[in-house]
């Protein structure tokens, strides 16, 4: 018998309804028989007590409310132990284990699952011994990553192209493009580069670094970087699968068919988007699976991972860190400005500045509007001043934090993140910088200038209308041998940036937070397949391509256009108006409002630096990417029921 | 004749017209809106239900910007048009339409398989559906074999197949054609026209597009010829080819007495106005030895990478063995019982045994004097078709019809299945002939 011969008698095996059934089977109780061990393991009377008991304690120190009593380190350990706790509880390693049984089901009853069992074993016994050398184990890793990855790819498509079978047009085009993407180059390069890179993306990670900065390099470079190939590839293909569509006529043979433009148009954006779906499902899964694989690795000074909450374990400040800075889902609160800009005092102030420049110049401010625009100028120098701090005791600025009642609640650590600017930010420097909490006992901090700096905070600092006074000053207050007062200060001012003094505290899971992150991706792939579609209702492929690409990088660097634009105005340095200026402000003006909401989600950046997404900001970026999703389609539906089909060359 | 049938022709809409253009009218622009080209010009015509309709013309005249505009890939600058009464954008009229390109724009990375497949989804039909049509479609195209071949790899003329087998797909009520010959091998021309033929018998409408004028000439009930984009001629397709003058007469071998005495019969008969012109031996066609020699190697099971030789219509569209089939069965019958003044076109008129045609001219010679001489007196049909055989075998074009235009509202003349080959020699004018003579010496 030739191996031809038994690989064609064991595909038809694992098509057959019996194998399929018996196979899921076999897999519903290797998973219940693994949870069971699991269970009794981590709960029966063998169990390791030293969990339960601390776990026990700590529960008792939360039920008491009484965090006065807990020092920071204490309330940190607190945390980094409700994090890992979660993670081990039942319920968390049922859902685990019931992924992994739906995923195995799923591709058995793709008819995959003897060619999966195969290629992973041959992956596996390929893979083993690269492991074991070190000038291989890289190769290893990729191996495995490759497998992995595209088995994924594979299934999850095989997937879609059995949900997309139903005999509708929507779902054929779609199904057409989900066959073109993995059968057309275009598409092919972009998703075999984008599973290598992942795959390989491990191996360049430095294993001397601290934990945390490898988990947020991984996850800054994979994420981001996946992103970034997905959203080419989603534009890409596109804009490729409708212009080579009307470029070689193909399409006349589906428009003289019973398919409406709205129907084809929608069909090959369905087909692009859930195409990128299926990428960043893979990628972000990927990328999720090789942080809790970090997670699981010895920080820096840790001998063994740090596991459980045995005290002899040493606690690390990389292991505080990346559980609580790093892997967290924090909200952020900035100090409130010290005077709105309806201000009585302040806009009293500001006409008093005016009438004065009007002394010497009497056609300043001379209309409302830039009245307007000279009051909200003199609002953020001075909130730009207030910022600043002088050298001097009598100077100390007091920033007020309000809305941490949740947080008080939570008794979850709080973080203060600050960082200095003195202009030259000379790195040689450090300063001393003094901290006075709701006027308690101040502390100093020594810092250097042009970096992010983090002070761990009790959350018994939060007063009971949740709100944290905070005073700064610009050196070093401290109390002398004799009890007396010492000041040493600094050699120049610094400020405090905007964005850059916050005070957070964690609102949240990670995995929900990269749950919500990724589903902020995908909202802004599926934006970029209806810009790439609606720019080939009409263009051929280079002339769409660079509309869209173009479209794409205004909208990720609409923040920083915005921000650029404020500065810009209409007029020189001298304050006379010019034209260019004036044409460049008012182009550019309503690109970055337009795309304002779509540069504010910045999921991966959060993600990475552990902050909330609320659900809030991706309801509001869903509502806004919707609009205008369904306004280009609507633009692009429009414009394909006016096209005459066979007049498009597309050369 | 030709002169008087080369006129516009401004047909009234029939409310039953499968397709109905008035005055329709195509200008190309160039980018600053000036007139480019005048594909189209003014051109009005119907196409009525279960007829094959030909639209002939030289590159360029307009054929297919007048089936873009049917289908909605291009608008009319000026004119009406309608399909099944609705205008050609209208999704649900789509539905009915089968249509196959001048060229087989086909997904390269589809196979056959897939690609009729993805067309079956457009018109919604089921999974059993589409498995048994495409089975069927696949086989009657002779792509069975190849069917898990990306279409990329095929050849220009198995790309044709496929294409026509994607036009068939949903049973379409008008099947719109766009020189569907073009790229294929005699085999693959041959059996498009046949089941153009099939299809015609079966009740569909069928609009044929071509410049090769043989392959229109086999299979369509009634044509336009267009020229500049406008209307050349128009008619129903016997009466543009039929060469009035001229009879045509096929026999087993004949020894030279015999035809000496065929001759004595002519010049006797006409009074020696006419003569036997020319004798020849039948030529076997190269279609005919073509078809012959790629048979036998099929018989000898030689093997090919390419299309084979197709099967049987698909039994869904011949409607046979199966409740679909069934259905079109009784809606053929049906069809076939409006027409009533016309013999069935599911069964041609059998031709007459040669050995019986020359007793019944013979008996011509019995027929009243005052029998009308219309449309050919009966002395001179020897003469006509011995001079029709002349023409025939030297130029291979039948001369222009000397008879009238008839009126286009009229019902449709049924399709006559053609002789296998070109040369044969046409027996459906002596047919007529017999049957005049039948209704001359009726009571």
């Amino acid at each position: 018998m030739n191996w031809r011969r038994v690989i064609a008698r064991l595909d038809r095996w694992q098509h057959a309804r019996g194998f399929k059934i018996a196979a899921s089977a076999l897999v519903l109780l290797i998973a219940v028989i693994g949870f069971s061990v699991y269970y009794l393991a981590a709960t029966g009377p063998n169990a390791d007590g030293a969990a339960p008991a601390q776990a026990a304690q700590v529960d008792e120190a939360e039920g008491s409310q009484d965090s006065q009593r807990v020092g920071v380190d204490e309330q940190a350990r607190r945390t980094v132990e409700a994090v890992l706790r979660a993670q081990r509880s039942p319920t968390e390693i049922a859902y685990g284990i019931g992924i992994a049984t739906a995923i195995s089901i799923v591709v058995i009853w793709l008819g995959l699952g003897l060619t999966y069992l195969a290629l992973l074993l041959l992956a596996a016994g390929v893979a083993y011994p690269l492991s074991l050398f070190g000038a291989t184990a890289v190769y290893a890793r990729i191996l495995v990553g490759v497998v992995v990855l595209t088995a994924s790819f594979t299934a999850l498509m095989q997937g879609l192209r059995l949900a997309l079978s139903a005999p509708n047009p929507i779902f054929a085009v779609a199904r057409n493009v989900l066959a073109e993407a993995v059968r057309m180059k275009i598409s092919l390069v972009f998703i075999v580069l984008l599973v290598f890179g992942l795959a390989a993306l491990p191996g360049l990670l430095n294993e001397d670094t601290p934990l945390r900065y490898r988990v947020q390099s991984f996850l800054q470079y994979a994420a981001g970087g996946s992103f970034w190939m997905i959203a080419l590839l989603t534009l890409f293909f596109g804009v490729a699968s409708l212009t080579s569509e009307q470029r070689d006529k193909i399409i006349w043979q589906t428009i003289t068919k019973p398919v409406a433009p709205w129907q084809y148009l929608f069909g090959k954006w369905l087909g692009v988007t859930l195409l990128a779906a299926v990428l960043l499902l893979v990628t972000s899964s990927g990328t999720f699976l090789f942080v809790e694989y970090l997670r699981s690795q010895p920080a820096r000074g840790e001998r063994v991972a740090y596991v459980s909450a045995n005290p002899n374990v040493p606690f690390t400040p990389d292991r505080l860190i990346l559980e609580t800075q790093v892997l967290s889902a924090r909200k952020s609160v900035e100090p409130s400005p010290p005077f709105e800009r309806d201000d009585p005092d302040f806009l009293r102030a500001a006409y008093q500045k005016i009438e004065d420049e009007r002394r010497t110049d009497p056609n300043f401010a001379a209309t409302r509007a830039a009245e307007a625009a000279v009051i909200e100028d003199l609002y953020t120098s001075s909130l730009a001043a207030f910022r600043g701090v002088s050298p001097s005791p009598e100077f100390a600025r007091e920033f007020v934090f309000e809305g941490l009642r949740s947080a008080r609640n939570r008794d979850r650590v709080l973080l203060l993140r600050y960082q200095l600017d003195t202009g030259a930010n000379n790195p040689d420097e450090v300063y001393n910088v003094t901290f006075q909490i709701n006027g308690t006992e101040p502390f100093v901090q020594r810092s250097g200038l042009g970096h992010t700096h983090t002070v761990e905070l009790l959350p018994s600092r939060i007063d009971e209308n949740g709100r944290i006074t905070l005073r700064v000053f610009n050196g070093a207050l401290f109390r002398t041998n004799d009890g007396r007062v010492g000041w040493q200060p600094n050699p120049s001012t610094f400020t405090l940036p905007q964005g850059e003094l916050t005070i957070s505290y964690a609102a949240g899971s990670y995995q929900a937070n990269y749950f919500r992150g990724v589903l902020v991706l995908w909202l802004k792939l599926a934006f970029l397949a209806m810009l790439a579609i609606w720019a080939s209702t009409f263009l051929s492929f280079p002339v769409a391509c660079m509309v869209a690409v173009g479209a794409f990088l205004t909208a990720e660097s609409a923040g920083f256009l915005a921000t650029a634009l404020d500065r810009f105005g209409t007029n020189d340095f001298q304050g006379n108006f010019e034209l260019w200026r004036a044409l460049i402000f008012y182009v550019g003006s309503p690109v970055a409002w337009i795309f304002q909401i779509y540069a504010e989600l910045k999921p991966i950046t959060k993600v990475v630096d552990g902050q909330l997404i609320s659900p809030g900001a991706v309801a509001r970026g869903m509502s806004v990417l919707a609009v205008w999703s369904v306004a280009l389609f609507l633009l692009g539906v429009l414009i394909f029921r006016r096209r005459e089909m066979a007049l498009y060359s597309g050369h | 004749m030709a002169e008087a049938r080369a006129i516009q022709s401004q047909t009234p809409t029939n409310a039953g017209a499968v397709v109905a253009c008035q005055n329709l009218s195509k200008v190309f622009k160039d980018f600053w809106l000036r007139d480019r080209a005048r594909a189209v010009d003014g051109v009005s015509f119907e196409i009525r239900p279960r007829e094959v309709f030909g639209l002939l013309g030289p590159n360029g005249s307009g054929k297919s910007t007048t089936i873009k505009m049917m289908l909605g890939l291009l608008r009319p600058t000026a004119g009406r048009l309608v399909v099944f009464g609705k205008a050609p954008s209208d999704v649900g009229t789509k539905k009915r339409i089968g249509y196959l390109p001048e060229e087989s724009y086909l997904y390269p990375f589809l196979n056959a398989r897939e690609t009729l497949d993805y067309y079956g989804k457009l018109f919604e039909l089921d999974r059993r559906m589409r498995t048994q049509r495409i089975d069927e479609l696949l086989d009657m195209v002779g792509l069975t074999a190849a069917q898990f071949r990306p279409v990329k790899e095929y050849s220009k003329g198995m790309q044709r197949r496929i294409g026509l087998a994607q036009a068939l797909i949903n049973d379409p009520d008008l099947l719109i054609l766009d020189e569907p010959t073009t790229g294929l091998d005699p085999i693959g021309t041959r059996q498009v026209k046949d089941l153009i033929i099939e299809l015609g018998r079966r009740g569909k409408t069928v609009l044929l597009s071509s410049h090769l004028l043989a392959d229109v000439e086999d299979c369509v009930d009634r044509m336009v010829i267009l020229y500049g984009g406008r209307i050349r001629a128009e008619g129903a397709s016997d009466e543009l080819l039929t060469a009035g003058d001229r009879t045509s007469i096929e026999a087993d071998a004949l020894d030279e007495g015999t035809l000496a005495e065929i001759d004595e019969v002519i010049r006797r008969r006409t009074r020696g106005e006419a003569s036997l012109r020319r004798v020849s031996k039948p030529r076997q066609s190269l279609e005919s030895l073509f078809l012959d020699i790629v048979e036998k190697a099929q018989s000898e099971r030689i093997q090919t990478s390419g299309a084979t030789a197709g099967g049987a219509t698909a039994a869904f569209l011949a409607a046979s063995n199966t409740d679909e089939g069934e259905a079109l069965i009784d809606r053929l019958v049906e069809a076939t019982r409006e027409p009533e003044a016309a013999p069935s076109p599911a069964e041609p008129a059998p031709a007459p045994e040669p050995e019986a045609v020359l007793p019944e001219i013979v008996e011509i010679d019995a027929a009243p004097a005052t029998a009308p001489p219309a449309p050919a007196p009966p002395e001179d049909v020897l003469t006509a078709a011995v001079e029709k055989m002349e023409a025939q075998a030297v130029t291979g074009e039948a001369p222009p019809s000397p008879e009238p235009a008839p009126d286009p509202t009229s019902d449709p003349t049924p399709p006559q299945p053609t002789p296998e080959s070109g040369d044969e020699v046409d027996l459906s004018m002596i047919d007529a002939l017999v049957e005049d003579d039948d209704a001359e010496r009726a009571p």
